[in-house]
């Protein structure tokens, strides 16, 4: 599918309003930053687009979501499909978690009580619905952590202010970001049980996540 | 006496052929292009006034009619575009007056218009500008917003500009003419060939930015077809070959069909006669049998495709 600048609802509904920008379902796989910085930080995952090595990794970023929507395909520490089995269970990566609070944490700090992760941005739209809608879930039942992703540090501050994100606020380090294979998609929720071990992932946001969420935090208490 | 006489009927032959409406429109064009002042344009298209004039120049010279008006489009819409950018310099630094002019264009754009009548090159031309002008009607807003609103106008006054230029066309057309375009599915499965081509030169080399215009093209000409305006997707199809084999590409293989008469022949013949070698030699031997080939008997449709359990959106400006 080709859609144009201006006449993409998908667009609109991710708050995307450059080009090019690159969805698989309804999944963010790749945004107008990642190709060029329209006059922001070069950050962008691709840039410059102009190497090869940074399209070739484009290919690959694409390639592995179209694998996990079409067959559950594994992705490195996440699991293989939503019905892994326990012994298949990965677990929660062991890496430095870098909390706005100031506090830094690790997931193992967490066991106990399951998890759930968002990873998100101020810009997207469909993050924010789910942050907001995270306000509900019971914090004695379950932890939140949301993990800021391509989006400078004061801009997640203001909205964390603005919009009072639930949970552990934690800025994606590229350490946490190579853990999580990227994340291959924006948003992405990640599920883990009260050990760490992770049960399942979503990818993009479908009108059934919260739905799917609950349903599955709710198998886990 | 005679001589005279001689004298007189080259001036009046000479008289008409001024007096033809792509002759008039070539003069309004360049009147309308020497009253914009440079300085009533941002410094960053002051470069275009050279571009458009030497379009103007080439439209002037081109032969036969059907070429002709094809060449018109860029000048025409090229000129038009400055003149919008000069008219509106208001809005240039100011993104609620461009929004303004945006919302107070909204109305003509929100019009469709009938399928035109006329020769195969009119009604294609006709109707690729009114899916441009649509297109760059509903870009021009968040451009302007992610980038600066001089640059909406622009896009604006583009998208003002192609509507201009299919009204232009549907005065001129010949609503006698009705030249049959070769059936959806053909146009359908000579752009799927042509795609494959597009694609093998660019999987060896993914960093080939040659074949940009080549995709803008194909990407038109689908949309186009979907649209239900076949003559258009027919031009830009042989537009998009026309451009593969500019960029060295593979010439590709279609059944030997009886040569097909009519104005998109004629304009890409009056093509090749403009071109040098070897863009002259594949206009005739890789553009035109291409064309042909679009009135080949229905190919076989492709069998089913795989219900699709993923969707790929891609979401671009319109035209690169």
């Amino acid at each position: 599918m080709v859609e144009d600048l201006g006449a993409s609802k998908l667009a609109d509904s991710f708050g995307v309003d450059k080009y090019p920008a690159i969805f698989v379902d309804d999944a963010l796989v790749a945004r107008p930053e990642d190709f060029y910085d329209w006059g922001g930080p070069k950050t962008g995952k691709y840039l410059p687009w102009s190497e090869l090595e940074n399209r070739r990794r484009f290919q690959a970023d694409l390639q592995k979501m179209i694998d996990i929507r079409l067959g559950g395909g594994a992705v490195a520490s996440l699991p293989k499909t939503a019905k892994s089995t326990k012994a298949a269970r990965p677990l929660l990566p062991d890496v430095a978690l870098d909390a706005l609070s100031g506090k830094p944490f690790r997931f193992a700090d967490l066991r106990g009580k399951p998890v759930l992760i968002e990873f998100w941005a101020p810009w997207c739209p469909h993050c924010m619905t789910t942050l907001s809608w995270m306000k509900r879930l019971d914090p004695k039942k379950v932890t939140v952590v949301a993990i800021a992703i391509e989006t400078p540090r004061e801009d997640v501050v203001a909205a964390t202010q603005k919009f009072g994100v639930p949970g552990r606020v934690v800025m994606a380090s590229p350490e946490v970001r190579q853990a999580f294979s990227g994340p291959p998609a924006i948003p992405t929720l990640i599920v883990a049980d009260r050990n760490g071990a992770i049960v399942r992932a979503f990818y993009g946001a479908p009108p059934t996540l919260h739905a799917d969420v609950e349903k599955e935090l709710s198998k886990l208490k | 006496m005679k001589t005279a006489v001689v004298a007189a009927l080259v001036f009046a032959c000479a008289a008409f052929a001024a007096d033809s409406p792509l002759d008039r429109e070539i003069a309004r064009l360049e009147e309308t292009l020497n009253a914009v002042k440079p300085d009533d344009v941002p410094a960053d298209a002051r470069g275009l006034f050279d571009a458009h004039r030497t379009a103007l120049e080439r439209a002037r010279r081109a032969t036969p009619e059907e070429y002709r008006l094809y060449r018109l489009r860029d000048a025409f819409v090229g000129i038009e575009t400055l003149a919008f950018l000069a008219r509106h310099k208001d809005a240039h630094e100011s993104l609620d007056a461009f929004t303004k002019l945006w919302e107070k264009s909204r109305a003509r754009f929100d019009v469709r218009e009938k399928l035109p009548a006329g020769t195969l090159v009119e009604r294609g031309l006709s109707e690729s500008a009114a899916t441009r002008a649509e297109r760059l009607f509903d870009a021009s807003l968040p451009y302007a917003r992610a980038s600066k609103p001089w640059s909406g106008v622009y896009y604006l006054g583009e998208a003002e500009a192609n509507l201009r230029f299919r009204d232009f066309v549907e005065s001129i057309a010949n609503a006698e003419v009705q030249e049959g375009p070769p059936s959806r599915r053909r146009v359908a499965a000579m752009l799927d060939q042509l795609e494959q081509l597009t694609l093998k030169v660019f999987g060896a080399d993914v960093t080939n930015q040659n074949l940009v215009p080549v995709s803008v093209r194909l990407k038109e000409a689908r949309e186009l077809l979907a649209a239900g305006r076949v003559a258009g997707a027919v031009l830009l199809a042989i537009e998009a070959r026309a451009a593969l084999s500019r960029r060295g590409g593979p010439g590709g293989t279609y059944p030997e069909v009886a040569k097909h008469e009519g104005s998109i022949a004629a304009l890409v013949e009056g093509w090749a006669k403009d071109e040098e070698a070897p863009m002259n030699v594949a206009l005739r031997t890789e553009v035109a049998p291409f064309f042909d080939a679009m009135y080949a008997g229905e190919a076989k449709p492709r069998s089913a495709p795989k219900t699709a359990r993923v969707k790929v959106t891609l979401v671009r400006w319109p035209y690169t």
